[in-house]
Protein backbone atom coordinates (compact mmCIF):
# COMPACT_ATOMS: atom_id res chain seq x y z
CA UNK A 1 0.00 0.00 0.00
CA UNK A 2 1.11 3.47 -0.73
CA UNK A 3 2.43 5.50 2.15
CA UNK A 4 -0.52 7.95 2.21
CA UNK A 5 -2.94 5.11 2.41
CA UNK A 6 -0.92 3.65 5.19
CA UNK A 7 -1.23 6.89 7.12
CA UNK A 8 -4.96 7.02 6.84
CA UNK A 9 -5.21 3.39 7.70
CA UNK A 10 -3.06 3.86 10.70
CA UNK A 11 -5.23 6.62 12.05
CA UNK A 12 -8.34 4.59 11.54
CA UNK A 13 -6.80 1.58 13.10
CA UNK A 14 -5.70 3.56 16.10
CA UNK A 15 -9.16 4.78 16.77
CA UNK A 16 -10.68 1.40 16.33
CA UNK A 17 -8.19 -0.26 18.53
CA UNK A 18 -8.61 2.25 21.27
CA UNK A 19 -12.35 1.90 21.20
CA UNK A 20 -12.28 -1.83 21.49
CA UNK A 21 -9.91 -1.81 24.38
CA UNK A 22 -12.11 0.44 26.41
CA UNK A 23 -14.88 -2.05 26.83
CA UNK A 24 -13.99 -5.42 25.51
CA UNK A 25 -12.35 -7.28 28.33
CA UNK A 26 -13.77 -10.03 30.45
CA UNK A 27 -12.23 -12.37 32.97
CA UNK A 28 -11.49 -16.02 32.34
CA UNK A 29 -11.17 -18.75 34.93
CA UNK A 30 -7.59 -17.76 35.70
CA UNK A 31 -8.68 -14.29 36.56
CA UNK A 32 -6.79 -12.80 33.66
CA UNK A 33 -8.49 -10.47 31.28
CA UNK A 34 -9.52 -12.06 28.02
CA UNK A 35 -10.96 -10.17 25.08
CA UNK A 36 -14.73 -10.30 24.95
CA UNK A 37 -16.24 -11.49 21.71
CA UNK A 38 -16.94 -8.81 19.15
CA UNK A 39 -20.40 -7.80 18.10
CA UNK A 40 -20.76 -8.84 14.43
CA UNK A 41 -22.25 -5.52 13.42
CA UNK A 42 -19.41 -3.64 15.08
CA UNK A 43 -16.80 -5.86 13.45
CA UNK A 44 -18.37 -5.36 10.04
CA UNK A 45 -18.41 -1.61 10.56
CA UNK A 46 -14.74 -1.62 11.52
CA UNK A 47 -13.83 -3.64 8.46
CA UNK A 48 -15.67 -1.22 6.21
CA UNK A 49 -14.01 1.71 7.94
CA UNK A 50 -10.58 0.15 7.58
CA UNK A 51 -11.21 -0.47 3.90
CA UNK A 52 -12.36 3.13 3.46
CA UNK A 53 -9.32 4.48 5.25
CA UNK A 54 -6.91 2.40 3.20
CA UNK A 55 -8.56 3.74 0.05
CA UNK A 56 -8.27 7.40 1.02
CA UNK A 57 -6.34 9.67 -1.31
CA UNK A 58 -5.79 12.14 1.49
CA UNK A 59 -7.26 13.64 4.63
CA UNK A 60 -6.90 16.29 7.29
CA UNK A 61 -5.57 14.71 10.44
CA UNK A 62 -5.03 15.79 14.01
CA UNK A 63 -3.19 13.92 16.73
CA UNK A 64 -3.50 14.98 20.35
CA UNK A 65 -1.74 13.50 23.35
CA UNK A 66 -3.25 13.99 26.77
CA UNK A 67 -0.83 12.90 29.48
CA UNK A 68 2.77 11.72 29.31
CA UNK A 69 3.88 9.61 26.38
CA UNK A 70 7.68 9.23 26.41
CA UNK A 71 7.89 7.89 22.89
CA UNK A 72 6.54 11.10 21.43
CA UNK A 73 8.18 14.50 21.43
CA UNK A 74 4.99 15.90 19.92
CA UNK A 75 1.99 16.68 22.08
CA UNK A 76 -0.20 17.57 19.13
CA UNK A 77 -0.08 17.45 15.35
CA UNK A 78 -2.27 19.07 12.72
CA UNK A 79 -1.64 18.10 9.11
CA UNK A 80 -3.00 17.49 5.64
CA UNK A 81 -1.71 14.25 4.18
CA UNK A 82 -1.78 12.59 0.78
CA UNK A 83 -1.46 8.88 0.25
CA UNK A 84 -0.31 8.42 -3.33
CA UNK A 85 2.47 9.15 -3.03
CA UNK A 86 2.65 9.72 0.69
CA UNK A 87 3.25 13.35 1.47
CA UNK A 88 1.88 16.04 3.70
CA UNK A 89 2.40 19.24 5.58
CA UNK A 90 1.36 20.59 8.93
CA UNK A 91 2.55 21.67 12.33
CA UNK A 92 3.59 19.75 15.40
CA UNK A 93 3.61 21.09 18.92
CA UNK A 94 6.64 19.65 20.70
CA UNK A 95 7.40 19.15 24.34
CA UNK A 96 10.80 20.83 24.49
CA UNK A 97 12.24 20.43 27.92
CA UNK A 98 8.95 21.11 29.63
CA UNK A 99 7.87 23.94 27.36
CA UNK A 100 5.93 23.81 24.13
CA UNK A 101 7.51 24.66 20.80
CA UNK A 102 5.97 24.87 17.37
CA UNK A 103 7.46 22.89 14.52
CA UNK A 104 5.97 23.37 11.04
CA UNK A 105 6.82 20.34 8.93
CA UNK A 106 6.71 18.97 5.41
CA UNK A 107 6.73 15.27 4.57
CA UNK A 108 7.84 14.43 1.07
CA UNK A 109 9.75 11.59 -0.63
CA UNK A 110 10.09 9.65 2.64
CA UNK A 111 11.70 12.61 4.41
CA UNK A 112 10.31 14.91 7.05
CA UNK A 113 11.61 18.48 7.16
CA UNK A 114 10.80 20.58 10.20
CA UNK A 115 11.54 24.07 11.42
CA UNK A 116 11.66 23.73 15.20
CA UNK A 117 11.22 27.03 17.03
CA UNK A 118 11.76 28.89 13.78
CA UNK A 119 15.49 28.22 13.93
CA UNK A 120 15.71 26.71 10.48
CA UNK A 121 14.52 23.76 8.41
CA UNK A 122 16.33 20.49 9.06
CA UNK A 123 15.96 17.02 7.56
CA UNK A 124 14.55 14.68 10.23
CA UNK A 125 14.63 11.51 8.18
CA UNK A 126 11.51 9.46 8.75
CA UNK A 127 10.32 12.12 11.17
CA UNK A 128 10.17 9.93 14.26
CA UNK A 129 11.57 12.65 16.52
CA UNK A 130 8.97 15.18 15.36
CA UNK A 131 6.03 13.01 14.32
CA UNK A 132 5.93 10.44 11.56
CA UNK A 133 2.71 11.62 9.99
CA UNK A 134 3.12 9.07 7.23
CA UNK A 135 2.15 6.34 9.68
CA UNK A 136 -1.34 7.63 10.42
CA UNK A 137 -2.94 6.26 7.28
CA UNK A 138 -0.53 3.37 6.88
CA UNK A 139 -2.47 0.11 6.51
CA UNK A 140 0.06 -1.83 8.55
CA UNK A 141 1.12 0.71 11.14
CA UNK A 142 -1.67 3.23 11.38
CA UNK A 143 -5.38 3.57 11.80
CA UNK A 144 -6.37 0.67 9.49
CA UNK A 145 -4.18 -1.71 11.46
CA UNK A 146 -5.78 -0.60 14.67
CA UNK A 147 -9.27 -1.09 13.28
CA UNK A 148 -8.49 -4.55 11.98
CA UNK A 149 -6.91 -5.68 15.24
CA UNK A 150 -9.68 -4.40 17.52
CA UNK A 151 -10.96 -7.14 19.79
CA UNK A 152 -14.22 -7.24 21.66
CA UNK A 153 -15.76 -4.63 19.39
CA UNK A 154 -19.05 -3.30 20.67
CA UNK A 155 -21.18 -0.49 19.33
CA UNK A 156 -21.78 2.17 21.94
CA UNK A 157 -24.30 4.49 20.36
CA UNK A 158 -23.96 7.43 18.02
CA UNK A 159 -22.23 10.76 18.60
CA UNK A 160 -21.40 13.83 16.58
CA UNK A 161 -17.70 14.28 15.82
CA UNK A 162 -17.04 17.81 14.63
CA UNK A 163 -20.63 17.98 13.44
CA UNK A 164 -20.59 14.64 11.67
CA UNK A 165 -22.79 11.80 12.89
CA UNK A 166 -20.71 8.75 13.81
CA UNK A 167 -21.15 5.34 15.37
CA UNK A 168 -19.02 4.79 18.44
CA UNK A 169 -17.26 1.43 18.74
CA UNK A 170 -15.26 0.34 21.76
CA UNK A 171 -12.80 -2.47 22.32
CA UNK A 172 -9.13 -3.24 22.87
CA UNK A 173 -6.06 -3.33 20.65
CA UNK A 174 -2.66 -4.96 21.22
CA UNK A 175 -0.20 -2.27 22.28
CA UNK A 176 2.17 -3.11 19.43
CA UNK A 177 -0.48 -1.99 16.95
CA UNK A 178 -0.39 1.50 18.41
CA UNK A 179 3.38 2.00 18.19
CA UNK A 180 3.13 3.42 14.70
CA UNK A 181 0.93 6.23 15.90
CA UNK A 182 2.85 6.98 19.06
CA UNK A 183 6.26 6.83 17.42
CA UNK A 184 7.66 4.45 20.02
CA UNK A 185 10.47 2.29 18.64
CA UNK A 186 11.68 0.51 21.78
CA UNK A 187 11.10 -3.21 22.20
CA UNK A 188 8.61 -2.66 25.02
CA UNK A 189 6.39 -0.74 22.61
CA UNK A 190 6.82 -2.58 19.34
CA UNK A 191 6.47 -6.05 20.80
CA UNK A 192 3.95 -5.32 23.55
CA UNK A 193 0.81 -7.43 23.62
CA UNK A 194 -1.02 -5.59 26.40
CA UNK A 195 -4.61 -4.80 25.47
CA UNK A 196 -5.18 -1.06 25.23
CA UNK A 197 -8.59 0.49 25.60
CA UNK A 198 -9.61 1.92 22.24
CA UNK A 199 -12.62 3.78 20.91
CA UNK A 200 -13.41 4.47 17.28
CA UNK A 201 -16.00 6.73 15.74
CA UNK A 202 -17.13 5.78 12.22
CA UNK A 203 -19.29 8.06 10.10
CA UNK A 204 -22.42 6.97 8.28
CA UNK A 205 -20.22 6.86 5.14
CA UNK A 206 -17.91 4.36 6.82
CA UNK A 207 -15.12 6.89 7.23
CA UNK A 208 -13.16 7.05 10.45
CA UNK A 209 -13.79 10.35 12.21
CA UNK A 210 -11.88 9.73 15.40
CA UNK A 211 -9.78 7.14 17.18
CA UNK A 212 -8.85 7.30 20.83
CA UNK A 213 -6.33 4.96 22.42
CA UNK A 214 -5.07 4.77 25.98
CA UNK A 215 -1.42 3.64 25.64
CA UNK A 216 -0.60 4.36 29.26
CA UNK A 217 -2.29 5.07 32.54
CA UNK A 218 -4.00 8.45 32.45
CA UNK A 219 -2.72 9.00 28.91
CA UNK A 220 -4.72 9.06 25.71
CA UNK A 221 -3.81 9.58 22.09
CA UNK A 222 -6.62 10.92 19.96
CA UNK A 223 -6.52 10.96 16.18
CA UNK A 224 -9.16 12.68 14.10
CA UNK A 225 -9.75 12.48 10.37
CA UNK A 226 -11.74 14.89 8.25
CA UNK A 227 -11.76 16.21 4.71
CA UNK A 228 -11.65 12.60 3.57
CA UNK A 229 -10.03 12.22 0.15
CA UNK A 230 -8.89 15.83 0.08
CA UNK A 231 -5.40 16.17 -1.37
CA UNK A 232 -2.95 19.02 -1.00
CA UNK A 233 0.07 20.35 -2.86
CA UNK A 234 3.30 19.65 -0.99
CA UNK A 235 6.74 21.02 -1.81
CA UNK A 236 10.11 20.76 -0.11
CA UNK A 237 11.16 23.87 1.83
CA UNK A 238 13.66 25.95 -0.14
CA UNK A 239 16.04 26.56 2.73
CA UNK A 240 16.74 23.19 4.35
CA UNK A 241 19.98 23.43 6.35
CA UNK A 242 22.57 20.95 7.54
CA UNK A 243 24.22 22.79 10.43
CA UNK A 244 27.61 21.31 11.29
CA UNK A 245 29.04 23.26 14.18
CA UNK A 246 31.92 21.44 15.85
CA UNK A 247 31.95 20.97 19.63
CA UNK A 248 34.68 22.83 21.50
CA UNK A 249 35.12 20.14 24.14
CA UNK A 250 35.92 16.48 23.75
CA UNK A 251 33.35 13.80 24.38
CA UNK A 252 33.98 11.23 27.12
CA UNK A 253 36.12 8.30 26.04
CA UNK A 254 33.20 5.93 26.43
CA UNK A 255 30.98 8.06 24.22
CA UNK A 256 32.49 8.51 20.78
CA UNK A 257 30.86 11.20 18.68
CA UNK A 258 30.55 8.95 15.66
CA UNK A 259 30.40 5.28 14.77
CA UNK A 260 30.55 3.55 11.46
CA UNK A 261 27.08 2.83 10.17
CA UNK A 262 26.40 -0.63 8.76
CA UNK A 263 26.19 -0.76 5.01
CA UNK B 1 7.75 20.78 36.73
CA UNK B 2 8.83 19.56 40.16
CA UNK B 3 11.34 16.81 40.66
CA UNK B 4 8.77 14.17 41.50
CA UNK B 5 6.91 14.93 38.32
CA UNK B 6 10.10 14.85 36.31
CA UNK B 7 11.13 11.56 37.79
CA UNK B 8 7.82 10.02 36.93
CA UNK B 9 8.02 11.40 33.43
CA UNK B 10 11.51 10.12 32.99
CA UNK B 11 10.50 6.73 34.23
CA UNK B 12 7.64 6.63 31.80
CA UNK B 13 9.90 7.58 29.00
CA UNK B 14 12.34 4.91 29.86
CA UNK B 15 10.23 1.85 30.16
CA UNK B 16 6.74 2.59 29.03
CA UNK B 17 3.73 3.80 30.87
CA UNK B 18 3.09 1.11 33.39
CA UNK B 19 6.66 0.25 34.12
CA UNK B 20 7.61 3.88 34.02
CA UNK B 21 5.46 4.73 36.94
CA UNK B 22 7.10 1.98 38.90
CA UNK B 23 10.56 3.19 38.03
CA UNK B 24 9.71 6.77 38.85
CA UNK B 25 8.30 5.77 42.18
CA UNK B 26 11.38 3.77 43.08
CA UNK B 27 13.85 6.59 42.50
CA UNK B 28 14.65 8.73 45.49
CA UNK B 29 14.00 12.42 44.87
CA UNK B 30 17.10 14.49 44.20
CA UNK B 31 18.40 16.58 47.10
CA UNK B 32 16.87 20.04 47.34
CA UNK B 33 20.14 21.67 46.31
CA UNK B 34 20.51 19.61 43.15
CA UNK B 35 19.13 21.15 40.00
CA UNK B 36 21.05 19.13 37.46
CA UNK B 37 18.83 17.08 35.21
CA UNK B 38 20.37 14.30 33.20
CA UNK B 39 19.27 12.83 29.92
CA UNK B 40 20.43 10.05 27.63
CA UNK B 41 19.79 8.51 24.24
CA UNK B 42 20.24 4.82 23.47
CA UNK B 43 20.39 3.27 20.01
CA UNK B 44 19.99 -0.23 18.62
CA UNK B 45 21.96 -0.18 15.35
CA UNK B 46 20.44 -3.45 14.16
CA UNK B 47 16.79 -2.43 14.59
CA UNK B 48 17.01 1.34 14.50
CA UNK B 49 15.14 1.53 17.79
CA UNK B 50 15.99 4.33 20.18
CA UNK B 51 15.39 4.97 23.85
CA UNK B 52 15.08 8.40 25.41
CA UNK B 53 15.40 9.48 29.00
CA UNK B 54 15.34 12.93 30.47
CA UNK B 55 15.16 14.73 33.80
CA UNK B 56 16.85 12.04 35.86
CA UNK B 57 18.87 13.02 38.92
CA UNK B 58 22.01 11.20 37.78
CA UNK B 59 23.77 10.23 34.59
CA UNK B 60 23.68 6.54 35.44
CA UNK B 61 19.95 6.60 36.04
CA UNK B 62 19.32 8.40 32.77
CA UNK B 63 21.55 5.94 30.93
CA UNK B 64 19.80 2.95 32.47
CA UNK B 65 16.40 4.42 31.62
CA UNK B 66 17.34 5.06 28.00
CA UNK B 67 18.80 1.59 27.69
CA UNK B 68 15.63 0.10 29.11
CA UNK B 69 13.38 2.12 26.83
CA UNK B 70 15.35 0.92 23.81
CA UNK B 71 15.07 -2.66 24.97
CA UNK B 72 16.94 -4.65 22.33
CA UNK B 73 20.06 -6.69 23.06
CA UNK B 74 22.32 -4.43 21.01
CA UNK B 75 20.96 -1.19 22.48
CA UNK B 76 23.67 1.00 23.91
CA UNK B 77 23.76 4.48 25.32
CA UNK B 78 25.32 6.75 22.70
CA UNK B 79 25.14 10.09 24.46
CA UNK B 80 24.39 11.46 27.88
CA UNK B 81 23.99 15.09 28.82
CA UNK B 82 23.12 17.32 31.74
CA UNK B 83 20.85 20.36 31.56
CA UNK B 84 20.64 20.31 27.78
CA UNK B 85 19.82 18.26 24.73
CA UNK B 86 21.20 15.22 22.97
CA UNK B 87 20.86 14.28 19.32
CA UNK B 88 21.59 11.37 17.01
CA UNK B 89 22.31 12.00 13.32
CA UNK B 90 22.44 9.42 10.57
CA UNK B 91 24.39 9.54 7.33
CA UNK B 92 25.20 6.78 4.85
CA UNK B 93 28.55 6.26 6.54
CA UNK B 94 28.15 7.18 10.20
CA UNK B 95 25.95 7.55 13.20
CA UNK B 96 26.79 10.93 14.78
CA UNK B 97 26.09 12.00 18.34
CA UNK B 98 25.87 15.47 19.82
CA UNK B 99 25.02 17.12 23.11
CA UNK B 100 24.75 20.79 23.97
CA UNK B 101 22.76 23.22 26.12
CA UNK B 102 20.25 23.70 23.27
CA UNK B 103 18.73 21.48 20.59
CA UNK B 104 19.99 23.35 17.54
CA UNK B 105 23.59 23.10 18.71
CA UNK B 106 23.24 19.45 19.74
CA UNK B 107 21.83 18.69 16.30
CA UNK B 108 24.66 20.60 14.65
CA UNK B 109 27.27 18.62 16.57
CA UNK B 110 25.56 15.33 15.68
CA UNK B 111 25.36 16.20 11.99
CA UNK B 112 28.97 17.32 12.02
CA UNK B 113 30.05 14.03 13.58
CA UNK B 114 28.04 12.04 11.05
CA UNK B 115 29.43 14.04 8.17
CA UNK B 116 25.98 15.28 7.18
CA UNK B 117 22.80 13.30 6.78
CA UNK B 118 19.72 13.89 8.90
CA UNK B 119 18.61 14.06 12.51
CA UNK B 120 17.47 10.64 13.65
CA UNK B 121 16.33 11.38 17.20
CA UNK B 122 16.75 13.89 20.02
CA UNK B 123 15.58 14.75 23.50
CA UNK B 124 16.03 17.66 25.92
CA UNK B 125 15.87 18.01 29.69
CA UNK B 126 13.48 20.46 31.28
CA UNK B 127 14.29 24.09 30.70
CA UNK B 128 16.35 23.46 27.57
CA UNK B 129 15.24 23.58 23.96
Amino acid sequence: MHRPNRLVAAVVALGAAAALSLTACSSDDSGEKAPASSDPAASELLTKAADSTEALKGAHITVTVNGDLPGMNATSVVADVNTDPVSGSGEATLNMGGTEAKAPFVYLDDRLYANVQDKGWIDYGDGRSIYDASKVLDPEAGVPAILRSLEGAQEAGKEDVDGVSATKVTGTVPASKVAGLTGATGKSATEATEALDTTVWVTDDNQVAKVEVAPAAETTVTVTLSDWNKTVEVSKPDDVETPKATPTTSAPADQPTREKAPN
Amino acid sequence: MNITRRLITAGLAAVGAGAALTVGASVDPAPAHAYDYYGALALSPSTGATGRAWDYPSESQAANAAQGACGYTDCRVVTTFVNGCGAIASSPSYWGYGRAPDLWTAQSYALSAAGGGYIYDWVCTSGHS
